[in-house]
Formats: structure tokens, C-alpha cells, sequence
């Protein structure tokens, strides 16, 4: 055969080879951007941070969550919080979780969160369940589980006009004895304030609270134990009701007045009439001032600890006749 | 009727054989254009696990490429051919993080038989000029390459591959004018328009022959092809 037609078979062969249809691409420039950390920031909620131990502390059950919070437009497919050995995952950015401090001993461990999240904008991966971005924080959690009690605490008031309780320990806790903690918690409306004072030393089984100015509150005790694994146990509690004063008015001459009270407890008095402070820091329980023309006035006595004014005010409030002889 | 038909075929060829002046070579290039209804739907049909996927391809024409072999007796001219035509579709979306496409490849493998009739021969200076009308018939072999792909860049073990490859048959007829301009006694020039009807489309099946199939490929089109036919001259 001639060689030109075998020439030509090849070429043919060789065509055929090549001449595909070439396929196009439906490219999506959806212009990544690199991304350092997704997670702004996380919320917990059901125990507190202490920055002194800089760690959260978990002291009763109950409920937590954990709410994250990312980066915008990204969104958090799903979420995993972790704490020892325990897992709890959920979906979206926020994870509700029960913590049991009956069945986590006392101690330290590490609270962590995983979130996988997506930046939902349509990607391939995004759109398939396949978007990495996962981000992990973890942070130190301390379970300082407490044993409460039905105990009562003694309370008086000593020589100074100080609050003192007092309470019963069992002599053979001193070795393993770390420090008392002393909780006093009032509660105005729906706010409850608490402050907590620490004592190292075993003896004596009281405490004279200086802070303490009359008002409405609960104390309660607990001893703290050296090793973290004991759980502290509680020494009892006290409520106390509001101290109400005792006071005397007295008219005098030229449209002027004297009060004077009695009051349980050590105090410095702000005294309010109609609106304005007619005395400050008044502690002999005794106080004079001119009487408004009103027929009536409000008289505010502002009950405050001594030496530490401004702490804490006990708010008594009476209503002031004019001269009744007149 | 197929054998019947190759049979005819085979007769006419070897009793015109002792007539022939020239075998002739030829080889042609073009463009074809496809129907592949069945096709279009399917790729559109397709449901993928993205919501912003396209098509970008859907089964256009293409170039077809075309050999004949013949002999040639006064006016007439018939032999064998055997083309090529291949075209594809694609719907699916590319993006940094991946790709989730869907192909469907089509491939076609003509063989058949062809006659030619010169409908005149002039003679321009050292040129000659030879208009033709032509029929040919055979059968089309398909092949159909259906691919489903997901990749996934960050984690590769989410991506699959699923390849599938379907055969079938179909029987066409193609008419076809064109143009011989012969430029020595052994080279000629081909230019011809074709329109090509496949009468008989059988429904794709899968290698795996216990899956049924539902689509057949259409080939049916226009073609407008050019190339060149070699002459060796029987008789001396």
C-alpha cells in the first residue's frame, strides 16, 4: 500500500486520540479569606469566673450553658463542650449541659469547646457538611462542691455593738482544716449581694462581722479542707431579720426638733427630712433640726457600719408631725 | 437485517468490483451537529448535593472526523466508512473548597456503507469539478461515560467517584450533497453537508446489564465536512 495512505491512518489514529470534547467549568469565586480564629468569644452561664483563681468554680448542681460567640458570617453547624472525661454536644452555638457535682469529685479539670462552624456563604464543602473550621478553647473549671447542713449558727451582738456568730467544729478537723469561708448574702428586691470573707485561722469558732449594719441577710459557714478533694462542709447558717430602731421625738423651741433612737448595732446615721440630709455620720443617736413649715415631713435614717460608711445602709423611713400641741 | 443488509452490500460491491477503475481513500473533517434530547434531560435532571450548580456543557456539536474507503466505476462510488463523533455535557460548581460535578460523555463509532452518484463532471483547465449526491447507512456503536464526583480540598474521605459507563446501538441514515474538485488524477478535494437521522435509537444499558436504562443517544444532526480523497487507479 502506498505509504502516503498509511501516513494518512495514522494521523487519523492520532486525531481521533486527541480531538475530545473539552468540558467546561462552572468556577465560583467565592474569594476565601484566611481566618486566624473564628471564635470571638464564649459565655457561660450556671457558675463564674474567679479571676483570683483564674478559673470558673462550680460549687452546686444545676444547669450550665455555653454560648459561643464567632466571627461574622460564619455559623456554628455544631458544638461540643467537654469537662474531664464528660461530653456533651449539641447543634447551633450554644450547648445546655447538667453538672452533677455529686458525681464529679472536688478538683481541678479542664472545661473545653469545640465548635465546627461554617461560613455558610455556599461553598462546596459548606454545602455538603464538609466545611473545616473547628476551633477549640479550653479553660481551667475547679469543682468546689460544698456539704451543706442543718446546723445553726449563734449570733449576737457583742460589747463593741458588732454582729458576732459563732459556731461548733469538730476538734479532730483542725489537721485537714485549710480556712473558714464566711458568706453573707442579703437580698434587696431580686438582687442578691453576697460577700464572702476567708479566715485561716481554726480558733476562736466566731466572727464579728464590721460590715453588718442591720439588714435582712443569711450568714453561713463553711470549713475548707487542705486537700481540694475534700468537699468543704458547711457549719451551719443564721437568718437574720431587718433591726428595726427605736426612736424618740422631741419638739423644742422655735419650730425645732430632737430625735433619738436606739439601734442594735454599731452604726454611723445619715439623717434625711423632706429630701435633704440634715445630719451625716451621726453615731450618739441623737439629732436636731428645724422643722419644716409642712404639716407633715419624711424623716430617712440611713443606717451605715461604723468605719466603714457607704459599706452597706440599713434604710429606716417614719413620718414627722409638726409640733402636735400647736 | 443486518446480515441481510451487509449481504446486499457485499454483492453489489464485488459485482461492481470487475468494473472498478480506482479505489479511493478518503478522509474528512467537520463539524456535526447532535439532537441528544434524552441526554439533555438527564443531565438536567440530575440531583446534586449543591443548590448553585450549572450546566456548562450541554451536548453541542462538535468536530466529527471521517474515513471511507471505496471504489470508484464511471459515476459511481461506494465503499465503507467508519467515523468518529464524540460530544459531552456537564452540570456542577468548582469553588476553593471543591468541586461536586456530574459528565456525561458520549462517544460514537460510525460504520456503515455509503454510495456516491456524480451528478456532473467538468473540467476547469487542469481542475475537475464533480458535484455528488451521497447516502449512507450503518450502524452507530455508543458509548456513554456518566461520571458523579465530589471533592471535598479540606477533607477528601467526604468526596466519591462514581463512574459509569453505558453501551447501545442505533441505525442511521445520511444523506448527504457535496463537491469533488480534483486538483491532480490522485488527490481530490471533499466538501459535502450532511444531514444524519438515526431511525433506529436504542436504549442505553449499563455494563452491569441488570440495571435497567432509561435514555437513549441521539446523534441525529446536521454535518458539514471537508477533506481530501486519494485515487489508486485499478486499471492501467
Amino acid at each position: 500500500m502506498n505509504k502516503s495512505v498509511v501516513y494518512l491512518f495514522v494521523s487519523v489514529f492520532f486525531l481521533f486520540a486527541s480531538c475530545e470534547y473539552r468540558l467546561g467549568e462552572n468556577w465560583v469565586d467565592l474569594g476565601k479569606h484566611p481566618v486566624d480564629s473564628i471564635l470571638m468569644g464564649a459565655q457561660f452561664n450556671g457558675f463564674a469566673y474567679h479571676p483570683d483563681e483564674k478559673a470558673y468554680i462550680v460549687e452546686n448542681s444545676g444547669v450550665a450553658s455555653c454560648e459561643l460567640y464567632l466571627l461574622a458570617g460564619f455559623e456554628a453547624e455544631r458544638m461540643i463542650v467537654r469537662l474531664g472525661e464528660m461530653e456533651w454536644e449539641s447543634e447551633g452555638a450554644r450547648c445546655d449541659f447538667m453538672l452533677d457535682v455529686d458525681r464529679i469529685p472536688n478538683g481541678s479539670y479542664e472545661l473545653s469547646c469545640e465548635v465546627f462552624a461554617r461560613m455558610n456563604d455556599g461553598t462546596v464543602a459548606g454545602q455538603v457538611g464538609a466545611e473545616q473550621y473547628v476551633e477549640k478553647r479550653s479553660w481551667s473549671l475547679k469543682i468546689h462542691a460544698r456539704t451543706e447542713s442543718d446546723l445553726s449558727l449563734r449570733h449576737r451582738v457583742n460589747e463593741e455593738g458588732r454582729a458576732e456568730i459563732s459556731w461548733e467544729v469538730d476538734e479532730s478537723l483542725r489537721d485537714r482544716f485549710s480556712h473558714y469561708r464566711i458568706e453573707f448574702t442579703t437580698v434587696d428586691g431580686n438582687t442578691h449581694a453576697t460577700y464572702v470573707v476567708q479566715r485561716a485561722d481554726f480558733d476562736p469558732c466566731s466572727y464579728v462581722d464590721t460590715h453588718y449594719a442591720g439588714e435582712k441577710g443569711t450568714y453561713k459557714v463553711y470549713l475548707y479542707f487542705k486537700s481540694d478533694a475534700d468537699r468543704p462542709c458547711s457549719l451551719g447558717s443564721l437568718d437574720l431579720e431587718r433591726a428595726e430602731p427605736q426612736v424618740q421625738v422631741t419638739y423644742g423651741k422655735e419650730d425645732r426638733v430632737c430625735l433619738s433612737w436606739t439601734y442594735p448595732y454599731r452604726s454611723a446615721v445619715d439623717v434625711v427630712y423632706n429630701g435633704g440630709v440634715v445630719a451625716e455620720k451621726v453615731t450618739d443617736g441623737t439629732v436636731e433640726f428645724p422643722l419644716a413649715g409642712q404639716e407633715t415631713g419624711v424623716v430617712e435614717l440611713r443606717f451605715s457600719p461604723v468605719d466603714n460608711w457607704g459599706y452597706n445602709t440599713v434604710n429606716y423611713t417614719f413620718t414627722l408631725e409638726n409640733d402636735p400641741k400647736k | 437485517m443486518k446480515k441481510v443488509l451487509f449481504f446486499i452490500a457485499l454483492l453489489f460491491l464485488s459485482g461492481r468490483f470487475g468494473q472498478a477503475q480506482s479505489l479511493t481513500v478518503e478522509y474528512n473533517i467537520g463539524h456535526g451537529t447532535y439532537q441528544m434530547s434524552d441526554m439533555k434531560k438527564r443531565l438536567k435532571n440530575q440531583q446534586l448535593p449543591v443548590t448553585n450548580a450549572q450546566v456548562t456543557d450541554l451536548f453541542p456539536g462538535y468536530v466529527t472526523q471521517d474515513t471511507r474507503v471505496g471504489f470508484e466505476w464511471r459515476r459511481h462510488q461506494a465503499g465503507v466508512l467508519f467515523s468518529y463523533m464524540n460530544t459531552a455535557g456537564k452540570t456542577g460548581i468548582t469553588d476553593y473548597s471543591g468541586s461536586c460535578n456530574y459528565e456525561l460523555r458520549d462517544k460514537g463509532y460510525k460504520f456503515g456503507i455509503f454510495y456516491r452518484f456524480c451528478l456532473v463532471k467538468e473540467k476547469i483547465s487542469i481542475f475537475t469539478f464533480e458535484p455528488y449526491v451521497q447516502l449512507s447507512t450503518g450502524v452507530v456503536l455508543n458509548r456513554v461515560q456518566e461520571a458523579n464526583r465530589l471533592f471535598v480540598e479540606s477533607d477528601p474521605t467526604v468526596g466519591y467517584q462514581l463512574e459509569t459507563c453505558f453501551s447501545g446501538k442505533n441505525f442511521f441514515v445520511e444523506p448527504a450533497f457535496g463537491i469533488k474538485f480534483g486538483l491532480c488524477r490522485r488527490v481530490a478535494l471533499n466538501v459535502s453537508v450532511a444531514y444524519e437521522w438515526d431511525v433506529v435509537k436504542q436504549k442505553h444499558q449499563r455494563q452491569d446489564p441488570g440495571l435497567p436504562s432509561t435514555f437513549n443517544v441521539d446523534w441525529s444532526g446536521y454535518r458539514a465536512q471537508a477533506g481530501l480523497i486519494f485515487y489508486l487507479n485499478l486499471k492501467k
